[in-house]
């Protein structure tokens, strides 16, 4: 029996990229040998799934902001001193000019959708017993949920929140006092991995994971879609690690999908002092991540 | 000028023409041409688009910047392709600094996936490969570049390109299905490891992971 083929071979393999008297010998073990032909389906399934992903494509808003900002940087008129002016802050939070750009235009859609769903949802209160008790009638008529598209939505909806509004003005005033939010904010559960399964058992009993305003845990506890196989305090345990502290919670469509919108504080370094907020679009129907922003004050 | 007699012109002409002709047209066409590839691989090699946005931004600002470094010796797709890698790079090497905790919540088990989005689920197996493995094969398998394509962009040979494709997809292969082909990716046993999988940090960490090749994968600064 020939010996077999190493992964390196088996993958050129599938990019037609090894020689034809090689490649005759190859096929003839791959006939033969199972363990061989296991691992080149295995790689080519990865392939077929890879070319089955759609084309991803700016927005117009995303083409504008961005035609925007390479005029500011390096149009004709401002050859040289605009474009060595132009440079990211050290910090590393997106701070071109495609931010103020987006930022502006955030803002729009935010006047558009954001806040009025967001008051609407505000007005609605905390009407987790009314969704209680019609949602097991009603055929899932879809929740209101703010509508987010992009990573500027989340983080202009995500400043929004009263918890983390609230938590960034405060660390902003005492930006290096180690723990000054601590007092008001309770633990975040356990981090647990992998638990999603359990998910189910939590839904009808759904608990405050901790947060330090008010509409943070009013939100927590906000209305969940009862045909979610992931429910939003499921979920929200299950993501935020320990030593952090959840802000705000909501539903929320990111792009079409429906999904958790998480924003919790986080320490940045192993200091343990919470001084970021972290800010995630989870999936209602397996909790996986979206989207994830960070904010600093 | 009409835009239809700049649609005319190669990629060189109109970044000469907008840099000292003063023809702000040209940048719209050349933006046109090119915006949807760039976006799309920054795209998916970090994982969320503030973050394309943000490397497409560098990578085209980074087209007039340097247009008198470019000397044709490569194609002018290529030459894209290289910087948005790098602007790749840049930002992952950014991202990398923030907390790592809840990546490892990623891929659940493949079992509670299989009714999931499809998509979230490779997303979030990419973003545990390394840099350099994860750039490879999105160029081969998303954007259906060349070996030679993607030795150009990334500055390695061919032999490299093709050793990170192959340890790429065996990653992938060993996070997505793990009981497939158990011999392929020794390194990722099913249901990960609980302190997360290599490279698993936020948009990836550069040169994470056991995988790693040598130093100096990619380079800095973009040379044609």
């Amino acid at each position: 029996m020939t010996p077999h083929a190493d992964t390196e071979l088996l993958s050129a393999y599938l990019d037609g990229e090894v020689p034809g008297s090689e490649r005759a010998g190859l096929e003839q073990h791959l006939a033969s040998c199972s363990e061989c032909s296991a691992k080149k389906d295995a790689l080519e399934g990865v392939v077929r799934s890879l070319k089955g992903l759609p084309e991803v494509r700016p927005t117009g808003a995303e083409v504008r902001a961005l035609r925007q900002a390479v005029l500011e940087a390096s149009g004709p008129a401002k050859a040289g001193g605009a474009a060595r002016r132009w440079r990211r802050t050290a910090g590393g939070a997106p701070a071109g000019t495609v931010w103020k750009v987006l930022g502006a235009a955030a803002a729009a859609a935010a006047v558009l959708v954001g806040i009025v769903t967001f008051a609407a949802n505000k007005v609605s209160g905390p009407p987790a017993t009314t969704a209680a008790k019609q949602a097991p009638a009603a055929p899932a008529p879809s929740p209101p949920a703010t509508v987010l598209g992009s990573d500027a939505d989340v983080r202009t909806y995500a400043r929004s929140l009263t918890g983390v509004s609230t938590f960034l003005g405060q660390t902003h005033a005492a930006p290096n006092v180690a723990a000054a939010p601590a007092p008001q904010v309770a633990p975040a559960p356990t981090f647990s991995c992998c638990a999603l399964g359990a998910g189910r058992q939590d839904s009808t009993t759904p608990t405050t994971t901790g947060g330090p305003a008010t509409s943070a845990k009013s939100d927590t506890q906000a209305p969940s879609p009862l045909s979610s196989p992931v429910t939003l305090p499921t979920c929200t345990r299950a993501i935020v690690p320990s030593g952090a502290a959840v802000l705000g919670a909501s539903p929320v469509t990111y792009q079409g999908t429906p999904a958790w919108l998480v924003a919790y504080a986080a320490p940045s370094s192993n200091q343990g002092v919470l001084d970021q907020v972290i800010v995630e679009v989870r999936s209602q129907a397996a909790c996986a991540l979206l989207d994830r922003s960070t904010l600093a004050p | 000028m009409w835009i239809a007699d700049l649609e005319a012109l190669s990629d060189e002409e109109l970044v000469r023409r907008f840099v000292s002709g003063g023809v702000p047209e040209a940048l719209d066409v050349l933006l046109r041409r090119h915006r949807d590839r760039v976006f799309g691989l920054a795209f998916r090699i970090l994982g969320n688009r503030a973050d394309a946005l943000d490397a497409s931004q560098e990578v085209f600002v980074g087209v007039f910047r340097k247009a008198a470094s470019f000397r044709q010796q490569s194609a002018f797709t290529t030459w894209l392709y290289r910087l948005t890698v790098n602007a790749c790079y840049d930002h992952a090497r950014r991202r990398s600094r923030l907390p790592v905790a809840t990546e490892t919540m990623e891929v659940a088990s493949p079992d509670a996936i299989g009714r999931t989005d499809d998509r979230l689920v490779i997303a979030g197996a990419m973003r545990k490969l390394p840099f350099e493995q994860r750039s490879a094969v999105v160029m081969r398998d998303i954007m259906g570049l060349t070996y030679e394509e993607i030795a150009a962009a990334t500055d390695v040979a061919v032999g490299t390109v093709k050793s990170r494709i192959a340890r790429g997809r065996a990653a992938l292969a060993g996070i997505l299905a793990p009981g497939l082909a158990p011999g392929l990716a020794p390194g990722l046993a099913p249901g990960l490891a609980p302190g997360g999988a290599p490279g698993g940090a936020p948009g990836g960490a550069p040169g994470g992971g056991e995988h790693a090749d040598q130093p100096g994968r990619l380079t800095r600064d973009t040379k044609p």
